[in-house]
């Protein structure tokens, strides 16, 4: 067992740490509950918990950065064998910045929009007396180079709102590390951006800090890109440690139960997963035929607007180009948001739109939802072109047949409006039924999304973000639509929620034999629910196949790099 | 950005044309005939009346009338009277050095002392001298300008004698002290409340906490990552208001008998004396729109983010 | 694998220390609460919002029952007794009386109307204008964006009082004499005419915030006009920054109408108003003499304005987004 040398002391050894808020005059709400975690010199280890579950308070109280009322109740925080919880503000002062580094969590957020990128690292250095004047800006452009930010000199002397979320990433990086410290805390230091950036930069910073022997505490939420970059896993739950060790054997042998929960929810492992590509077949297969028996109704049917269909939703060299105004008054520039995709949606399957921010996929959805007019290119909803609709009275028929579901939980539901009050909008924008009829679809569409009826007079903000996107589906299919468009639906929602929305969304389709048009930056999700997918790049489709097509065999070089970036797909998994 | 400023100055055309319409129409809307106003109680030759509306385009149609003014007062007209037949712009030029003059100052007072109040209060939020500042601010916000006027005329003029209590038509920095101080306290309640808002939300951004997590003093966030960023909208705020400061002069320069531009538009008013008075507005939509873009580019220079397309 | 380090041993907590709750349960117990009952419930607790509330009470009281206060009428025939000039208070007439003989305590009760009544009106007509047009400029932009913009800019260039000052003056000259409704409306006129374009603004910024969100494109989606949805989603989620506005404006209007009123344009001076009090006091202040009769309409004039600044201030904290979260 050690032949590790034994006289390798911890270099921050955290002790029974309970963190506290003061709530009220005495009330005050525990954060971090008994937490006791150990790093080395020059290792990675990483935290990894839900919205909620403490980590980044804990982070926050080894720098003494509690927000607010925030305070360390009892335990030990020892660096280099020194308790610093108790330490004075200027002990405190002298250990920030020189011995731990912090790289925050939201890059837009965390630099001064004010000043000058370059001068706000010099800060660092002059602050902890590394190095003032010329020779300070000198080394501001060597770390910058060091943070693989090209053309650094330049840079330097640009502002925070003319760097890209990346390169902001990546300035905040050689800001923490500017100073060379021993610890370096990176507190969800990607979340905020693509994968494919998010992989360039860990990337980085992984060898950057191997080069440096830096320390690193790794906050984030995601397991599969803890155990991909850390050695030392930390699960925390509502406060507590329920889980640490090795990396590996907690994926592969988790022993509590909601590290079991979370290693066999999180998609980017669940995504190699044979049993969630079997599973969704079933699905499938139920779901074409309950859409088969709704295509004959409708095909009878003189009211519905469609003919019966197979091929549900068609788009056909959608275009959008928006005009920008350029630097004098007169210039224009166009912009291809959107450039010749087309697609088709089969009756009872999910079709995904795969593509990073700016990738022209939302554009997408809200051409295919009537809601943003396409500059060429057409909408074919069963058989009828959106563009040729007439009048009111069929625009109504077809809102009443494809209904979206927006990514963000906590804006797509009107806060004034009670849940009742939103659901039943639709039906009473389309005059269905009397009050009373209405309220019983509204308790029939609250069971069907497992909400307990006593929400429907409370309010959006009384709820949390995966029973709003509970309370957006059963608006969504408030009016019996055939085709719904998930717009990022889950991709605000903590991994847990995210697999039991996903799991509704199936559930959903083979009960109502709905079809689905996923848009999603995740890949990994992708898998798990998707039959059919197109990748977007730039407002155009640079792949499109069916799901296992593109997983095993990736026919495009860019298709690549976003599987490659899926966090831990690499890790084999036990059982 | 010299394509905005242009934007900007093609902007203000219509906002002065529109602004000199809407008070020349309702001045013109006062009955009566102004030449017989201005004749006063002697009796008035048919001829004599005729030539005087004549010379004032009375006989045109109204919106003619207004083209006329504009001519005049676009191109500076020396001999553009009013219905006194005095030179309309001799008489501005002799009112305006005083209110701005009493403006700039009220400007600077509001400045300094919400800014320090401000940021003091907004460092210590919750704290005894953010309470003190909250209700002395509300105070000052209710009781009427002309009230504290007097009262501080009264005490510091009269009873103490350290000001004098008027200025008058002869009048010097000095005199006018009182009056600006008392033109500002509204702006100073503000202006305070605005930097103590401004100060707190910033001390809880997180930049300033990056900032602190590399290892700077305390007083280095305060001054780079705190003041620096509260500032840019308090100084926004400040700058535009010297419109409304110079407009607000009325009622002090009233109090303090300063022979100003808010009394000359009174009195041109209450005259009904048209060219005046709207030569009067005219100059105080133009010292408006011309304060509002030096505002917006003072807004990118505090502000590099802002960029004008 | 990597040899495991004293503190990093493996480490499972007791289930029965750390509890697996269901993921997102629904705390079915929770009382409902709406986002005004949630700012009523913050509003109840702030003692500037009870402070506030006990000045309007009063205020109100004395507007609609002057005679709750005093038993004289300033407005009977032989209300003004020259041989009362400045004389000392007395029973019934707690600060004695004024220049022309009137009882100061009972003009200053009854010039709570006028006050009133004004700031009402004004705020009423402001609000009523600046919210359409910012709504409708918001929502529909384009030309109809740019025609209220630019008209708005034009009225907000003309600094306010000396418009009113203008409009006052001719409208004085046209109609001389219109009772109080007739007065107080041409005061209300002339402040609402050329205030409007600071709740526009408000309004139109509020709009364009709140359109972009996802509940409007739901509704949209569900088929809802676009009028019902200005109607129904954004104007209702837009109000909170006016409606604080709208409670500091009363204020100001208030306060602008003792203002016309000190220039002798504000209402006529039959009318009993705190502003007309204020201007017959001006002379006797200079002198320093006869000083409470502008203590007692000013102290009154201070004490409404602080009322309704307060109450902005209490609702401001109430409807603070950033209050809510917490």
């Amino acid at each position: 067992m050690t032949t590790q040398p034994v006289n390798d002391a911890p270099l921050l050894e955290v002790k029974d740490l309970k963190v506290g808020f003061r709530t009220g005059k005495k009330a005050v709400l525990t954060a971090v509950d008994g937490a006791s975690l150990s790093i080395y010199p020059g290792q990675t280890i990483a935290i990894v918990g839900e919205s909620g579950s403490g980590k980044s308070t804990l982070a926050h109280a080894v720098i003494d950065l509690l927000p607010g009322s925030g305070h360390v109740i009892s335990g030990e925080i020892l660096f280099e064998g020194r308790d610093i919880s108790r330490a004075d503000r200027k002990a405190v002062l002298a250990l920030r910045g020189s011995s731990i580094g912090l790289v925050p969590q939201d890059p837009m957020s965390n630099l001064n929009p004010l000043w000058k990128v370059g001068r706000q690292i010099k800060e660092a250095l002059v602050a902890n007396g590394v190095a003032t004047g010329d020779a300070a800006d000198k080394r501001v452009v060597e770390l910058l180079e060091e943070a693989g930010l090209p053309d650094a000199e330049t840079r330097a002397r640009q502002y925070p709102h003319e760097f890209s979320g990346g390169m902001r990433q990546r300035a905040l990086i050689a800001m923490g590390l500017a100073s060379r410290p021993k610890l370096l805390i990176a507190d969800e230091p990607t979340s905020a951006l693509d994968v494919t950036v998010q992989k360039q930069i860990l990337d980085h910073l992984d060898t950057l800090t191997d080069t440096l022997g830096v320390a690193v505490m790794l906050i984030t939420h995601d397991l599969g890109l803890a155990a991909e970059r850390a050695d030392h896993l930390v699960v925390m739950y509502r406060g507590k440690i329920v889980e640490s060790g090795p990396a590996r054997e907690i994926l592969q042998d988790p022993q509590h139960p909601y590290t079991k929960r979370l290693v066999s929810n999180a998609p980017s492992l669940a995504s190699q997963r044979l049993s969630s590509v079997r599973a969704r077949a079933e699905v499938r297969e139920q779901a074409v035929q309950t859409a088969s028996e709704i295509a004959a109704e409708v095909a009878e049917s003189s009211s519905a607007l469609g003919e019966g269909r197979d091929d549900i939703l068609v788009a056909e060299n959608l275009t959008k180009i928006f005009t920008l105004r350029g630097s004098k008054p007169w210039e224009k520039i166009d912009f291809a948001a959107v450039e010749d995709v087309s697609f088709r949606l089969r009756r009872g399957t999910i079709t995904a739109i795969v593509g990073e921010s700016g990738s022209g996929k939302s554009t997408v959805a809200r051409m295919v939802l009537d809601l943003l007019p396409p500059t060429s290119g057409n909408v074919i909803f069963d058989g009828k072109n959106v563009r040729d609709l007439k009048g009111r009275g069929e625009h109504l028929r077809l809102r009443r047949q494809m209904q979206p579901v927006f990514q963000n939980p906590y804006a797509s539901l009107d806060p004034l409006y009670s849940i009742y009050q939103s659901i039943e909008e639709p039906l009473r924008t389309h005059e269905i039924g009397t009050k009373k009829e209405r309220e019983a679809k509204v308790r029939d569409l609250l069971d069907k999304v497992s909400l307990p009826t006593t929400v429907m007079s409370r309010f959006p903000t009384e709820l949390s973000g995966g029973q709003r996107q509970r309370v957006a589906i059963a608006r969504a299919l408030a009016l019996d639509p055939e085709v719904v468009i998930c717009d990022e639906a889950v991709s605000a929602l903590d991994v847990l929620v995210q697999a039991q929305i996903l799991e509704l969304l199936n559930d959903l389709q083979a009960e109502l034999g709905l079809s689905y048009l996923f848009i999603t930056h995740d890949l990994a999700v992708v898998r798990q629910i998707a039959d059919d997918v197109l990748v977007m790049q730039n407002g155009k489709v640079v792949e499109a196949a069916s799901v296992s097509e593109v997983f095993d065999n990736p026919g495009q070089e860019y298709t690549r790099r976003l599987l490659d970036a899926i966090p831990g797909a690499s890790i084999p998994l036990g059982g | 950005m010299w394509w905005y400023v242009a934007k900007r100055l093609l902007q203000t055309i219509p906002v002065f044309l529109g602004a000199t319409l809407i008070i020349f129409l309702l001045t013109k809307l006062r009955p009566g005939d102004p030449i017989v106003a201005l004749a006063g109680n002697k009796p008035i030759s048919d001829e004599v009346r005729q030539a005087l509306r004549d010379q004032y385009h009375l006989n045109d149609f109204v919106l003619v009338q207004w083209l006329y003014f504009l001519k005049d007062v676009v191109t500076f007209n020396p001999d553009f009277v009013g219905l006194d037949g005095q030179p309309v712009f001799q008489k501005i030029s002799n009112a305006l050095p005083v209110t701005a003059t009493l403006a700039l100052m009220a400007l600077a007072m509001d400045a300094v002392i919400g800014i320090v109040v401000g940021t003091i209060a907004g460092l210590r939020r919750n704290g005894w001298f953010d309470s003190i500042t909250l209700v002395l601010s509300l105070v000052l916000l209710s009781v009427p300008i002309f009230v504290v006027g007097f009262v501080l005329q009264f005490l510091f003029g009269v009873k103490f004698g350290i000001f004098s209590p008027t200025v008058g038509g002869d009048w010097s920095v000095g005199d006018l002290i009182l009056p600006a101080f008392v033109l500002a306290i509204a702006n100073i309640a503000t202006t305070t409340r605005l930097t103590r808002t401004s100060v707190a939300n910033n001390l809880t951004a997180d930049h300033v906490r990056t900032a602190r997590a590399k290892g700077l003093s305390e007083s280095l966030v305060i001054r780079n990552h705190v003041l620096r960023n509260s500032l840019v909208p308090v100084v926004t705020y400040i700058g535009i208001n010297l419109g409304s400061l110079m407009a607000g002069a009325i009622i002090t320069e009233g109090i303090f008998n300063v022979q100003g531009i808010g009394n000359l538009a009174f009195q041109a008013v209450n005259r009904g004396d048209t060219p005046l008075t709207v030569s009067v507005v005219a100059v105080m939509v133009m010292i408006y729109v011309f304060m509002s873009l030096i505002v917006d580019l003072l807004y990118a220079v505090l502000d590099p983010r802002i960029r004008y397309v | 694998m990597s040899e495991t380090r004293p503190g990093q041993e493996r480490f499972v907590a007791p289930l029965d220390e750390t509890p697996l709750r269901a993921i997102d349960a629904v705390d079915v117990d929770a009382v409902p609460e709406s986002q005004w009952r949630e700012a009523w419930k913050r509003l109840r607790r702030s003692p500037l919002f009870w402070l506030s509330s006990v000045i309007i009470l009063v205020l109100a009281v004395m507007v609609a029952f002057p005679g709750l206060f005093t038993d004289v009428d300033p407005y009977a025939r032989n209300a003004n007794n020259l041989s009362n000039q400045f004389a000392p208070p007395s029973e019934g007439h707690p600060f004695g009386y004024n220049f022309q003989g009137g009882d100061i305590w009972a003009r200053t009760v009854y010039g709570a109307r006028a006050s009133v009544a004004v700031g009402v009106l004004a705020t009423i007509a402001t609000v009523l204008l600046g919210m359409i047009s910012g709504a409708v400029a918001g929502f529909y932009g384009g030309i109809t964006d740019t025609l209220v913009s630019r008209l708005s800019d034009i009225f907000f260039s003309i600094p306010l009082l000396l418009a009113c000052i203008v409009v006052i003056s001719v409208i004085n000259n046209i109609f001389p004499n219109r009772g109080f409704w007739g007065s107080v409306s041409v005061v209300v006129l002339a402040l609402a005419v050329f205030a409007w374009p600071q709740i526009t603004r408000q309004m139109r910024g509020a709009v364009l915030e709140v359109k972009n969100l996802e509940f409007v494109d739901a509704a949209t989606a569900i088929g809802a006009s676009k009028l019902t949805n200005l109607r129904r989603h954004i104007v209702p989620n837009a109000l909170s920054p006016v409606i604080v506005s709208a409670t500091i404006m009363l204020g100001v209007f208030i306060v602008s109408e003792s203002a016309l009123s000190f220039l002798g344009l504000g209402l006529p001076q039959n009318i009993v108003s705190w502003g007309n009090d204020l201007s017959d006091a001006q002379t006797l202040v200079r002198s320093g003499q006869h000083l409470v009769v502008m203590w007692v309409p000013a102290t009154a004039l201070a004490v409404t304005v602080l009322g309704f600044v307060l109450l902005g201030e209490a609702v401001r904290e109430a409807l603070d987004p950033k209050a809510r979260k917490s």
